[in-house]
C-alpha cells in the first residue's frame, strides 16, 4: 500500500508518503512540512516528486491520495484538491478528502479535556470544532472568539476541563481569548503540519471504504455576509 | 484632474511609488474611465516589464516587479460571497501589492487599510481622480 497525503489548507503546508508492504508488518511514513507563506504550495508537485523519488516510489504506484477537505485558505484548498485529483487521474488511486479540523485534532485524541483546533478565517473569526477523546462534539464552525468561548463553556457543563488549542493559529486564538476564565492551553506542535494525521484519518476511511467523489470540491464553511450580519445582530 | 490617458498613467506612477508590501489599492470608475491605464502606471512604477492587460476573464494576474503586483478585476463577480470565496485574503499576506478594479463588487469585504481611488468622467471628457489616502 502506498498513500500520499497533501495538506495545503493553511500557510503551514505538509506532505506525507506512507508505505507498507503486503505480508510485512513494516510501515514507513515520510513527511515534509514548510511553515511560511501560502506561496510555497507552488512547490507542491516538485516536492511530491522528490519525496516519491527519495522513497523509491513510482508515482503511478500510489493507491490512495488524501487531501485537505477544508475548511482553510480557499486558495490553498483549491490547489490541494486540484493537485490531489491530478495525481489520482495519473495513477488510478482512490481520493479521500479529510476535514482539516479533524486532522489538526487527531494527534491529541488521547488528551483528557477539550481539543479545539483553530484556523484563522479572517474578519476576526476562526474555523474551529470541538473534540473530546477523539469524539467530535460540534460540526465545523465559522465562529467569533467570544462565541467559541460560550460554546466551550456549554460543552464543559459544570465541570471545568482543560481546553487545548491546536492548529496553526492557536497562538492567535489564545491571545483573542486572553480574558477568558477557561483553562486554556496552547499545543506547541500546532505548526508542524497536518499531513501525517490527515494520512492516518485517510487510511481509516480507506479501510471503511469511504471514498470521496471525484467531482467533490472542498468545504469552505463560510456563511454569506448576510448570514454573518444576522448572527452579529443577535 | 487628468485631461489625457498619459496623465492618468502618471497618476498611477505616483500612486505606485508610494506603495509598500501588503498594500491594497481599490479602483472604482465606469467602463472606459481609465482604471486599467491607472494600473499600468502603478505597474510601471513597480518596474513591471510584462505588458499589463485587463484580467476580466482570469480575475487575477500576477506580475513580477520591484514588488510583486497582483492585478485583480472583479467585473465578473456577482456578490460579496463570491468575492469571499475567491480567497483574495491569501494575496494580501504576500509581500506584494494588490490592485483591484471594480472593487465596489467586493461589498464590505476589503481590508480596512485599503487605499480607495475613484475615477469619474468629467463633463469635458477629463478624468477626476479622488483618493482616500494622500498618495497622488
Amino acid at each position: 500500500m502506498i498513500a500520499l497525503s497533501i495538506d495545503t489548507a493553511t500557510e503551514v503546508a505538509s506532505i506525507a508518503l506512507y508505505l507498507s508492504k503486503t505480508g510485512s508488518r513494516r510501515e514507513e511514513t515520510v513527511t515534509w512540512s514548510r511553515d511560511g507563506r501560502l506561496r510555497h504550495v507552488e512547490q507542491l508537485m516538485p516536492t511530491v516528486s522528490w519525496l516519491c523519488a527519495s522513497a523509491e516510489v513510482a508515482p503511478a504506484d500510489i493507491e490512495l491520495v488524501v487531501c485537505s477537505g477544508g475548511p482553510g485558505s480557499f486558495t490553498g484548498l483549491r490547489i490541494g484538491v486540484a493537485t490531489a485529483k491530478g495525481v489520482v487521474a495519473a495513477s488510478n488511486a482512490h481520493l479521500i478528502a479529510v476535514s482539516t479540523l479533524d486532522a489538526l485534532a487527531e494527534p491529541y485524541a488521547p488528551f483528557h479535556g477539550l481539543v479545539v483546533p483553530v484556523i484563522d478565517a479572517r474578519k476576526r473569526r476562526y474555523y474551529s470544532a470541538v473534540y473530546r477523546r477523539g469524539e467530535k462534539l460540534t460540526r465545523d464552525l465559522d465562529i467569533a472568539p467570544g462565541d467559541l468561548e460560550e460554546q466551550l463553556r456549554q460543552l464543559q457543563g459544570r465541570k471545568s476541563e482543560p481546553v487545548y488549542l491546536a492548529g496553526p493559529h492557536a497562538a492567535a486564538a489564545l491571545a483573542a481569548l486572553e480574558n477568558s476564565d477557561l483553562s486554556l492551553h496552547f499545543l506547541s506542535g500546532s505548526r508542524s503540519g497536518a499531513a501525517a494525521a490527515q494520512l492516518r484519518l485517510g487510511l481509516d476511511a480507506y479501510a471503511r471504504g469511504e471514498f470521496t467523489a471525484e467531482d467533490a470540491g472542498p468545504t469552505y464553511v463560510r456563511g454569506s455576509d448576510a448570514e454573518m450580519a444576522v448572527r452579529r445582530s443577535k | 484632474m487628468c485631461a489625457t490617458p498619459s496623465q492618468t498613467f502618471q497618476a498611477g506612477e505616483r500612486i505606485g511609488r508610494s506603495l509598500a508590501p501588503g498594500d491594497v489599492v481599490a479602483i472604482t470608475g465606469p467602463l472606459g474611465a481609465g482604471k486599467t491605464v491607472l494600473v499600468k502606471g502603478i505597474a510601471a512604477s513597480l518596474s513591471v516589464t510584462d505588458p499589463v492587460t485587463s484580467p476580466t476573464f482570469t480575475l487575477i494576474a500576477e506580475y513580477d516587479g520591484r514588488l510583486p503586483l497582483f492585478h485583480v478585476d472583479l467585473y465578473r463577480i456577482g456578490s460579496s460571497l463570491e468575492f469571499d470565496l475567491l480567497g483574495l485574503d491569501d494575496y494580501y499576506d504576500e509581500d506584494g501589492v494588490t490592485v483591484i478594479e471594480w472593487s465596489d463588487r467586493a461589498g464590505s469585504s476589503l481590508p480596512e487599510r485599503t487605499i480607495s481611488v475613484t475615477i469619474e468622467i468629467g463633463q469635458e471628457g477629463n478624468r477626476v481622480l479622488s483618493c482616500s489616502h494622500d498618495v497622488i
